[in-house]
């Protein structure tokens, strides 16, 4: 089984750029078989190219609900489609994306689709620090993250 | 007492935005304001840091639009040192430029234009998108689209490193130069994805302008401003997306300024109003007179149309034939028609994959001198390009060591900002009555923005798991009615 781990986010929007911290430190980690890392900025149709080919896409991303900062939220099936705005809406947004993958790549769009999104407080202000809750979630997602490739 | 109508967020659009309709007594249109929450502190983040890095660090500000800030900087960091690349690292630029242009219009139309045209208006609010769209036009378009934008993408990185994350542009030129199978890739690809805005092209002359009411809404008055236009031009007067001199008209077409980008702070002033973060721009020489179109007020519009308006052709001869059947149409230039922006974006974008296929047939493309290495001492610089949403201005100054101590921008949806309001409340104006709105209307108001393509809170993408669109009527300050996009 092939994944890929995506993170989504901008590291120069304090918090936005989360996912994509995730996964510079995963990078360091001992992975299993088969897993492979990425990086996007935005969840627009160009993850449709990073995805194609693979059975299962773990995206790691930003998310503002409410819940406490830091919060580690893992979506699958419905609760992906539900998170409306995980995503930019310009071309499409991440729900409407896996959709058009399904739609028109066909077997070619994994089959299993993971979302670890982690509460974030500030995506407006332009740093390239995060704030204290979420920078300190940091090690539950990674640890979230490998228990998902480990299937644990 | 008046009532609210609050459209938040703006579905379909980059980043975060809220339109407020202001309702009479009589539920008539009193007022309307197209606010957006803009991104804070870049100039502070760019403060002390070495000027090079900005062409790598500007890209991120947009989610949307990374190459024109990636060569929009580079060209200011020549500013800045005093240097000129080199012909082939020149000629790179422009090519990785009309790829990012091709692009980012070709997603405009799929993903945000053509909906409203070709589903209608009336179409469910959750149908109105670029799935919609699939199930309307079919698979087999569907998969067109994706496969013309990825080869788009494509070229950029293999120009640039990286479409989303460009790297290659530096001051002076290009860190790396074209190898000829990679420019053999390019034109292959640019085939493919010139052949697919003309057909992107002919859907539009066929499909929307040969429908009644998409032609009736495009030519009619609901959406039409008398303004000023800007945009680059190159020696000969045609459109240019990376270098030339900035030409302004006025509403009846004849120049007003033409200028390097050097000089844009005398031509250019903005505004600063105390319930909208993003500034105004406007014709210093004009004059601020508030949002109003015609000669008097120095509002004026960027992106697609007023390229075109500024404009005496286009320089490949599939886009300059489109230009003139767009201008015949209309019958006259300036042509004011908001929604005639979507027609000359794909005008444009026809014109960028032919750019793009004749610079990846320059036999200097894969010259291996790319780069101008900088000497001199630097001090302050201007770039300017032509973003797919408008003139976008870097502006830089440094000490002597090239260590950054001042930036500003001027972005393309700023410099629409005045004309999108006048516009959302124009179209609010002629489509509310007595109070009587619905999501089909509340689409028709915002279609008068979506036209001009903006980029309003571009690069942040969180965004809460759940907030559908909701319209919240107030009356005498209680919020009385909520419709929400998603139940309509």
């Amino acid at each position: 089984m092939r994944t890929l781990v995506v993170g989504i986010g901008n590291t120069i929007l304090g918090d936005d750029g989360v996912g994509v911290h995730v996964v510079r430190r995963l990078r360091e980690r001992d992975l299993p078989e088969g897993v492979d890392l990425e990086e996007i900025g935005i969840a627009g149709l160009g993850l449709l190219d990073l995805a194609r080919g693979y059975d299962r896409l773990i995206a790691i991303d930003a998310i503002l609900t409410g819940a406490a900062p830091g919060t580690i939220h893992v979506l699958e099936g419905d609760d992906v489609a539900r998170a409306a705005h995980l995503g930019p809406a310009h071309e499409a947004d991440l729900p409407g994306t896996l959709e058009i993958g399904r739609k028109l790549l066909g077997d070619a769009m994994p089959r299993e689709v993971l979302v670890v999104a982690i509460e974030v407080v500030d995506v407006t202000t332009f740093s390239e620090k995060m704030s204290c809750d979420v920078e300190a979630a940091i090690p539950w997602a990674l640890e979230k993250v490998e228990a998902l490739l480990r299937g644990l | 007492m008046t009532k609210k109508i609050t459209i938040d967020p703006i579905t379909r659009l980059e980043g975060h935005g809220r339109i407020d309709i202001l309702l009479d007594d009589a539920g008539n249109v009193a007022d309307a304001y197209l606010q957006v929450v803009e991104l804070r502190g870049f100039e502070k983040f760019c403060q002390g840091r070495p000027v090079e890095e900005l062409p790598r660090i500007t890209p991120k500000i947009c989610g949307v639009c990374p190459g024109a800030h990636h060569i929009a900087s580079a060209k200011a960091c020549d500013a800045v040192y005093g240097v000129e690349p080199p012909p082939a690292g020149r000629k790179l630029r422009e090519l990785f430029l009309n790829a990012h242009i091709a692009h980012s219009h070709l997603l405009h139309f799929f993903a945000l234009a053509a909906p409203d045209f070709l589903l209608g208006a009336e179409a469910p609010a959750a149908r109105r998108n670029l799935l919609g769209l699939i199930d309307a036009l079919g698979e087999e378009t569907g998969r067109a689209v994706l496969r013309a934008r990825g080869f788009a993408q494509k070229i950029q990185a293999i120009i640039a490193g990286h479409a989303i994350h460009p790297v290659a542009a530096l001051p002076g030129g290009m860190a790396k130069a074209l190898l000829a199978e990679e420019r053999a890739a390019i034109e292959v690809m640019a085939v493919e994805l010139a052949a697919f805005c003309e057909q992107a092209l002919a859907l539009f002359e066929t499909r929307v302008l040969g429908d009644r009411a998409c032609a009736a809404a495009i030519e009619g008055d609901t959406y039409c401003h008398e303004t000023y236009y800007a945009g680059l031009v190159d020696t000969a007067g045609r459109v240019n997306f990376y270098d030339g001199k900035v030409r302004v008209v006025d509403p009846g077409g004849a120049e007003v300024a033409l200028f390097a980008a050097s000089d844009y702070l005398e031509h250019i002033a903005e505004r600063v109003l105390p319930w909208s973060y993003l500034k105004l721009p406007y014709l210093k020489k004009v004059g601020w007179r508030g949002f109003t179109d015609g000669k008097e007020s120095g509002v004026y519009r960027v992106n697609s149309l007023a390229r075109l308006n500024v404009a005496c052709g286009m320089a490949t001869p599939r886009a300059e034939e489109a230009y003139q059947r767009l201008f015949a149409r209309f019958g006259q230039k300036p042509v004011h028609h908001t929604l005639a922006y979507h027609w000359a974006r794909l005008i444009e974008c026809l014109f960028a994959s032919e750019e793009t296929l004749r610079l990846a047939r320059d036999p200097e493309i894969t010259d291996a001198r790319v780069r101008t290495v900088p000497t001199g001492t630097p001090k302050e610089g201007v770039g300017v390009v032509e973003a797919a949403r408008g003139t976008l201005y870097h502006h830089y100054r440094t000490n002597s060591q090239g260590m950054v101590e001042a930036v500003n921008l001027i972005v393309a949806t700023a410099q629409n900002n005045a004309a999108m309001n006048m516009s959302v409340k124009k179209a609010a104006a002629a489509l509310i009555h007595a109070g009587k709105v619905d999501d089909q209307l509340l689409n028709r108001v915002e279609m008068a923005f979506r036209a001009y393509d903006p980029c309003l809170a571009c690069a942040t993408h969180a965004l809460p798991g759940r907030m559908p669109l909701e319209v919240r009527l107030h009356r005498g300050g209680e919020l009385v009615r909520t419709l929400s996009r998603d139940s309509s």
